[in-house]
């Protein structure tokens, strides 16, 4: 199925009939199987589906972190598909922002080293005045000093958002972001992910389990098996819900 | 990107003096097993050039019975003093000298132990005065019959300073002797590759060295100015007549050399096999430490990939480790081999060189 087909000037990510098969032979394992679908500019979309359905798979593909084995992938105007080492590079730098479930931080550097690490792996000076909107929307001012074995895991979040949205790229990609968080922090990283696409007209794609986490985004895109079954437009966690457990059913019968 | 390396390495200072560690190991190996090989040849080397260093042509009896290689170390036959005067007559010998010398000379020291060496002879030997190469340190030169001088080495290892009565040991049973002198090397050395040596008068050292007055064990031969130790050589020869080896003084001393290293040839080997087994496992060493240091690094290059950094930054990463491991190894190797040659060089007073 494709989701959200017209638009395309609009789109910051696109995937088009993306197959993705890890090893061969025996050991074969098909992780996605014809996905098309479009991440439109200035919105924040989830992606769901039970474990092993090519989440992360999917996310890696389209932030060109690995190779797809059929079709295509664009962020903006870059077609991702065919890059060279340096273009992925350039890429990564310009249009990608990473939120990773842990292990975001260098643990020797601070949180303001942390966060202005990718403009300094790049040689760019960051925008003062939006450097200053990022720290205050993340409330870590009077952290931005400390190594990340001294902030809580909510925090270390925090400054994992920082860092991607200091450098403004076309798309964040964030996998399971507040994975390891409990509820209340969890729900200051995913208000923060939020405001940033309401107020600063970010882009973001999100990989979650939870309908809580879900239901902040504009919309739900739902994976299993490695392909596309569902979506939904502006969830609630109770839409994510139910959609869930009608999936659960079928998919379980294909299987 | 550089930054960010540095402060990871700081932040793990135990692994890097670790890793360092590793590689300074493996170095230590390796060129420890060749410098020993190395300085042992060289030492060989010196010690005869030196000893022949004021020699411009050297003459000794042709041994009565051939001694082959194997069979060990040639007896000396001994030279007759008339053969020093006819020496003398050759045109072009500006001077030539008797000398007695001899291994089996042992001192007693302070402590009244016969002083041992491991292994470099203990040279008994007349006293012909100073050269450039041998100047007394203390006290005079020994002028009765029971006077002897020592060198520096040898006084040192005996405790015993000029004005002491010191007995000596050689063919005949001890005798007690005046110690006048003290002598040592140019170049500030106390001895020469470890010789100790003991310096009597001459007919004192003819009959306790070689047990037969008015005998030497070779003429040194100076050449008159002008005058090539080659042809000197001949001349010699000429007059001397089949019963004597003539050879230059490099010669001399090149061959004593070589038949001291062929001797040792089998040790070389025997190190050269270490050094090669070192060379290996060293490899390993420093090999397997760096894959260590990069797989636990991979997270952190992981990341900085991911959020931006290129090959060549990642690259140069891991090879700014790599400097730094290596520095830490060189700083840390830098005093162990300073102390190591140090320690060789005081050592090599009691090294076996015989
Ligand atoms: N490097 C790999 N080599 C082989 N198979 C892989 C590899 N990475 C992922 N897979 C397989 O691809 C499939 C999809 O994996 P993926 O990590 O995308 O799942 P996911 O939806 O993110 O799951 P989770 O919710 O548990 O994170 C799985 O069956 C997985 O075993
Ligand atoms: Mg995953």
């Amino acid at each position: 199925m494709t989701a959200t087909v017209g638009q395309q000037a609009q789109a910051a990510a696109r995937a088009s009939d993306v197959w993705k098969v890890y090893g061969s032979g025996e050991a074969q394992v098909v992780a996605l199987r014809g996905v098309s679908a479009e991440f439109e500019r200035g919105r924040f979309t989830a992606i769901m589906g039970p474990s092993g359905s090519g989440k992360s798979t999917l996310m890696h593909c389209l932030a060109g972190l690995d190779s797809v084995t059929r079709g295509t992938v664009a962020i903006g105007e870059t077609t991702v598909t065919g890059l060279g080492d340096s273009g992925l590079t350039k890429l990564r730098r310009d249009k990608v922002g990473f939120i990773f479930q842990q292990f975001n931080l260098l643990p020797t550097l601070t949180a303001e080293e942390n966060i202005l690490l990718p403009l300094s792996i790049a040689g760019r000076k960051p925008d003062p005045a939006w450097y200053d909107t990022v720290i205050d929307t993340v409330g870590l001012r009077d952290r931005l000093g400390h190594r990340p074995a001294q902030l809580s895991g909510g925090q270390q979040q925090r400054v994992a958002c920082a860092r991607a949205l200091v450098s403004r790229p076309e798309v964040i990609f964030a996998d399971e972001p507040t994975g390891n968080l409990d509820s209340r922090s969890g729900a200051e990283v995913l208000n923060f992910l939020r405001n940033s696409v309401r107020e600063h007209g970010q882009t973001i794609v999100m990989v979650t389990h939870d309908p809580t986490a879900a239901a902040y985004a504009d919309r739900v895109v739902f994976l299993a098996d490695g392909e596309i079954v569902s979506e939904l437009i502006e969830p609630t966690a109770d839409t994510v819900l139910d959609t869930m457990k009608k999936l659960d059913t079928p998919a379980e019968v294909g299987n | 990107m550089f930054r960010a390396t540095l402060k990871s390495l700081l932040a793990r200072k135990v692994r890097l003096i670790l890793s360092g560690l590793a590689v300074v190991l493996g170095v230590m190996f390796v060129s420890g097993a060749f410098v020993l090989t190395d300085t042992l040849g060289r030492s060989f080397d010196a010690v005869f050039a030196d000893g022949y260093s004021e020699v411009d042509v050297d003459v000794q009896a042709k041994p009565k019975v051939a001694v082959g290689e194997a069979q060990g170390e040639q007896v000396p036959t001994p030279v007759p003093a008339g053969a020093v005067e006819r020496v003398r007559q050759v045109s072009g010998v500006a001077g030539a000298t008797g000398l007695v010398n001899a291994d089996g000379a042992r001192l007693v020291g302070s402590n009244g132990k016969v002083v041992t060496s491991f292994g470099p002879p203990q040279l008994g030997e007349n006293w012909v005065g100073e050269s450039d190469l041998v100047k007394l340190r203390q006290g005079r030169e020994p002028r009765a019959d029971d006077e002897i001088v020592v060198n520096q080495a040898l006084a040192d290892a005996a405790k015993v300073k000029v004005g002491d009565r010191v007995g000596v040991l050689t063919l005949e049973p001890k005798k007690e002797f005046t110690l006048v002198g003290v002598f040592g090397y140019s170049g500030d050395r106390t001895s020469i590759g470890g010789v100790n040596e003991v310096a009597f008068t001459t007919p004192v050292a003819q009959r306790l060295m070689l047990g037969a007055p008015n005998t030497f064990t070779s003429i040194s031969v100076k050449a008159a100015d002008g005058v090539r130790a080659e042809t000197l050589r001949d001349d010699v020869g000429r007059a001397l007549g089949g019963d004597y080896q003539v050879r230059t003084g490099e010669q001399a001393a090149a061959d004593a050399a070589a038949s001291l290293k062929e001797g040792l040839s089998f040790f070389n080997k025997i190190l050269l096999g270490f050094a090669g087994v070192a060379l290996l496992v060293g490899t390993f060493l420093i090999l397997n430490t760096f894959s260590i240091i990069v797989a636990q690094r991979t997270r952190e290059l992981a990341l900085m990939r991911a959020i931006g950094a290129s090959g060549r930054q990642i690259i140069g990463s891991v090879v700014l480790e790599a400097i730094a491991v290596g520095l830490v190894a060189r700083s840390s190797g830098w005093g162990r081999a300073s102390a190591s040659a140090r320690c060789w060089r005081s050592c090599s007073a009691s090294w076996p060189v015989g």
